[in-house]
């Protein structure tokens, strides 16, 4: 009798054992997807989703700039993230580093909804090396030129036009260095993003006429909206993209905006795997669940910034599309910005 | 716990004194601590003001600098010389003269410089601030200014306006001290003779060392803040958090300090700020910080920036320091007048309670028959009067009770005896008797009982009336009384019959004596009133322990002897013993 009685309450606890092993992935220790984005790219709602999807906590860290990024994933080798979100010229730096890892693309399948323009992924710089993908493209603005429509009977040709006398000191630009090089080496007809030596002299040509072509060079969107509209400035180019047509038209301005012939500047913004990541599965569920036409809709609808799997109206279908690589000499260019921005003249310049 | 009246008392008034004192002092350090906090706010708006008056005075009297300049005769001679005169660069260099003698005397300009209109805004004279001394620029490192919003929008100006710009870091190259720093420009067209417009006078006004002569003046724990019209940080205590704008990064002031945009917005002309949990920024307060913002609007010039915003910021703790003082102070005073208040329910509670327990005291000597004892009866207050109540109600209780006593034992007398002789009636006796002969029977001696009867009596009454026939009971009560010991009982059964109970007895012989005795005191007639009456008597004698062990047999015996002495002849006495047995 007293045998029986202790070998029921063995089996009791047998069982209870083995219910809280069963339970304890879950239950006990819930896991965590470190994510390290941008505002609007991690939504609450987006988040609550995946979270219940997968049976996982989200935690999602927001930046506003490029130097708190570094900075986060600097520290500990990125150890405290599992997937980040940077733009394809910092993702190389973090390749460069060793911060981050290559993905596997077979789990993400939504990889196959993207534009063409995405299609083959090694077609993108910065996206793979030696034949390994590290980075996924999420979201995208073309710096595109906004005009004023009185002005054109036709929409601007292209970039060339910001250097065109008829619109002299009616051109608004962006003051920033390494994007103004850009422009002016793609105007030349060179890579925009590796100027060589021998052509260096020619390139400040070009953008001290560009800068004698401007009415003023813009730091935010607002100040660019308040001087196109109270100057009459005829062009911008849009360093913000579509986010500017946005306010313009919301300050009544009659504008157009355009992006084509000799290809457009883009930013392309990426997801990537920490090299510190916990689950890399679980990361790479993420970024294929970002891609998921109900998310990626989300994030054009709430932010105004296109997405991978839509086209836009303002994407001509014929576009070519420059994103945005590192350049060969980003101190070079925006020390000789400042001067140039100074008001340097030519002969000083040059010296 | 049972709590008497005078510890409640004593824990009520303690506590009322006690909370009284607490609620005073309380109160009383919140009110001074926001009265100091009002009085800080309004001291840190008048100092915002003070700032906001003495920033546009620099700028109106730069403005008239600026105006001065632009249409002194030795600017113009500069803009009617073409540059191929060879008079133009003597022209220019007096002007060169006159710009230095200007900053030499106005340390808070960084820059004074006469920009052309034509070729892309081409810097014509210019003399920059570089450490202690004046550098004028040389002509090959003038610089074209003409996609600056100051050259444009100066040169579009109507006649007689003035351009200020919006705050900013100069970042133009070769600006010497001035670059990098904090600055503001005012300018103002020049006008050839002819009245062709050929450029514009500029000056560059130090924003940070106007300020540092500002702020001088301020205690060190005040932070000053200024921020544009839209709110972006220009001068903060965290040099980081300035000028986000032209970094690509907007540092909002509203985004710390929530009210002040209402004065971004114009719909209030200044706030007044109390963080008292102020969100983790970096840069910015951590603690409980009181912050006072006002617009300030910078004169009447041409304009992106119509309006800076001043603050002024100071942690609470600093401006709550005097009430520490205050508050030890006020703790101390609390302490001292609830101990006092402690001590005076003590007293007041024992005041109020030791009358009342000498009453207590009194009450409960009254129930055990005592007397009163102290009272307080000489106090004029209520306690006064109940201790009266209580001596009054005493007395008459004691006097009741003195009647009450009186008249029981008037009644047990009453019932004990008989009215008319005074002599023990038959219960007494029968009482009487029985412990007579309890006490007979443990002395083993014997007791008699003598039943006495008056023979004729019914004629007295029936001749000479029941007055008399009283009267004459009286005198045999009497009479028989005085032939008695005094240890002997007396007792008057009813109507003319008497009994007598003689104790300690060795033999007959007293009884006998006693009979013949009492015989012979009837042979004198008695007197009632005017009558004579002659009365004989009948006795039977019982004796214990003959005759019977009880009371009723012994009465009864007697009875029947006095009744056989009766039919024997009347005024005589029998024995029942020697009665022969058949009568």
């Amino acid at each position: 009798m007293l045998c029986l009685r202790i070998s029921r309450c063995a089996l009791l606890i047998w069982i209870a054992l083995a219910v809280y092993l069963g339970m304890s992935p879950s239950a006990l220790a819930m896991e965590t997807l470190r994510v390290l984005a941008w505002p609007g790219y991690a939504d609450a709602d987006l988040v609550k989703i995946f979270e219940q999807r997968h049976g996982v906590h989200v935690d999602v860290t927001l930046v506003d700039n490029d130097d708190v990024l570094r900075e986060k994933m600097a520290a500990d080798q990125g150890a405290h993230f599992d997937v980040i979100a940077a733009n394809t010229a910092e993702m190389v730096h973090y390749i460069d580093s060793g911060l981050i890892q290559p993905i596997d693309t077979q789990n993400i399948p939504n990889l196959r909804k993207q534009l063409p323009r995405f299609r083959p992924l090694s077609a993108i710089p910065g996206i793979t090396r030696a034949g390994r993908v590290y980075v996924i493209p999420y979201t995208y603005s073309e710096m595109g030129l906004i005009y004023d429509r009185r002005r054109f009977k036709t929409a601007p040709s292209g970039y060339a036009d910001l250097w065109n006398p008829r619109y002299a000191g009616q051109v608004l630009l962006f003051d920033g260095g390494t994007h103004n090089f850009s422009l002016a080496t793609l105007a030349l007809g060179l890579d925009p993003f590796h100027i060589p030596p021998g052509a260096r002299q020619q390139v400040l040509k070009k953008l001290l006429a560009l800068r004698r072509n401007a009415l003023a060079f813009y730091k935010l969107p607002e100040e660019a909206t308040q001087l196109f509209r109270e100057q009459s400035a005829a062009l911008l180019f849009a360093n913000y993209g579509s986010q500017q047509v946005k306010q313009l038209r919301d300050a009544g301005a009659d504008i157009g905006y355009v992006v084509r012939r000799n290809g457009v500047l883009a930013w392309l913004d990426c997801w990537a795997v920490s090299h510190g990541a916990r689950n890399k599965a679980l990361a790479e569920a993420w970024i294929d669940y970002t891609l998921e036409p109900a998310v990626s809709h989300a994030l054009s609808a709430r932010q105004g910034l296109a997405n991978t799997l839509e086209t836009t109206g303002a994407t001509h279908a014929s576009g070519r599309v420059i994103w945005l690589q590192p350049v060969e000499d980003d101190a070079w260019r925006n020390r000789l910005w400042q001067r140039i921005l100074s008001g340097e003249r030519e002969s000083r310049l040059l010296q | 716990m049972k709590l008497g009246i005078r510890t409640r008392i004593t824990l009520l008034m303690a506590a009322l004194g006690i909370l009284a004192s607490g609620l005073t002092g309380y109160y009383a350090y919140r009110s001074s601590q926001s009265l100091l906090a009002e009085a800080a706010e309004r001291e840190m708006l008048t100092s915002t003001r003070g700032l906001g008056r003495r920033l546009i005075l620099n700028i109106r009297e730069a403005a008239k600098e600026a105006t001065l300049l632009a249409e002194l005769p030795a600017t113009q001679a500069v803009a009617d010389l073409p540059d191929t005169s060879p008079h133009a660069i003597a022209a220019r260099n007096n002007l060169a003269r006159i710009f230095e003698s200007v900053l030499a005397i106005q340390p808070e300009y960084f820059q004074i410089r006469l920009i052309r209109a034509d070729r892309h805004g081409l810097e014509v004279v210019r003399i920059d601030r570089d450490g202690s001394d004046l550098t004028r620029v040389d002509d090959a490192a003038l610089q074209e200014k003409g996609h600056f919003p100051y050259e444009f929008r100066t040169l579009k100006l109507k006649p007689g306006e003035t351009y200020l710009s919006p705050i900013f870091v100069n970042q133009e190259q070769g600006a010497h001290t001035g670059h990098g720093q904090p600055t503001l420009q005012v300018a103002r067209q020049v006008f050839a003779s002819n009245g062709r417009l050929y450029g514009l006078v500029v000056i560059n006004i130090d924003l940070n060392g106007l300020f540092d002569l500002l702020k001088a003046d301020l205690p060190p724990t005040l932070k000053l803040y200024l921020t544009n019209a839209q709110g972006d940080f220009l001068i903060h205590p965290d040099p980081e958090q300035t000028f986000g704008f032209q970094r690509g990064r907007r540092i909002l002031a509203q985004d710390v300090f929530p009210p002040v945009e209402d004065i971004v917005d114009g719909k209030a002309d200044y706030r007044a700020i109390a963080l008292t949990n102020p969100p983790p920024l970096r840069g910015h307060p951590t603690v409980p910080t009181t912050a006072v913002f006002l617009r300030q609007p910078l004169g009447d010039y041409v304009s992106d920036d119509p309006f800076a915003i001043v603050g002024l910021s100071m942690p609470q703790r600093e401006i709550t320091r005097p009430t520490h003082t205050l508050a030890t102070a006020t703790l101390n005073i609390v302490f001292v007048f609830s101990a006092i208040a402690f001590v005076l329910a003590l007293w007041m509670s024992r005041a109020l309670t030791y009358p009342l327990q000498l009453i207590l005291q009194a009450v409960g000597r009254v129930s055990t028959g005592r007397d009163l004892g102290e009272l307080p009866l000489d106090r004029k207050d209520e306690l006064g009067d109940l201790a009266r109540g209580v001596a009054h109600m005493h007395t008459q209780i004691r006097d009741q009770m003195g009647v009450l006593d009186e008249h029981r034992r008037t009644l047990d007398h009453l019932s004990r005896h008989d009215t008319l002789t005074g002599l023990p009636n038959r219960r007494m006796f029968f009482d009487v008797l029985q412990q007579a002969i309890a006490r007979a029977e443990q002395a083993d001696t014997q007791l008699a009982v003598m039943f006495v009867d008056l023979d004729n009596f019914k004629d007295v009454n029936d001749s000479h009336g029941h007055a008399t026939g009283d009267r004459v009971l009286q005198v045999v009560a009497a009479r028989l009384q005085h032939c008695v010991r005094a240890v002997d009982t007396l007792a008057r059964l009813g109507g003319d019959e008497f009994i007598i109970l003689i104790e300690s007895l060795g033999s007959r012989e007293p009884v006998t004596t006693i009979a013949h005795k009492l015989i012979a005191q009837f042979e004198t007639p008695i007197t009632a009133g005017a009558r004579e009456v002659l009365l004989g008597l009948s006795i039977g004698i019982s004796i214990l322990p003959e005759d019977g062990s009880d009371a009723e047999t012994l009465v009864a015996r007697a009875d029947e002897a006095m009744y056989a002495a009766k039919m024997a002849g009347r005024n005589g006495y029998r024995f029942y013993s020697t009665q022969p047995a058949s009568s």
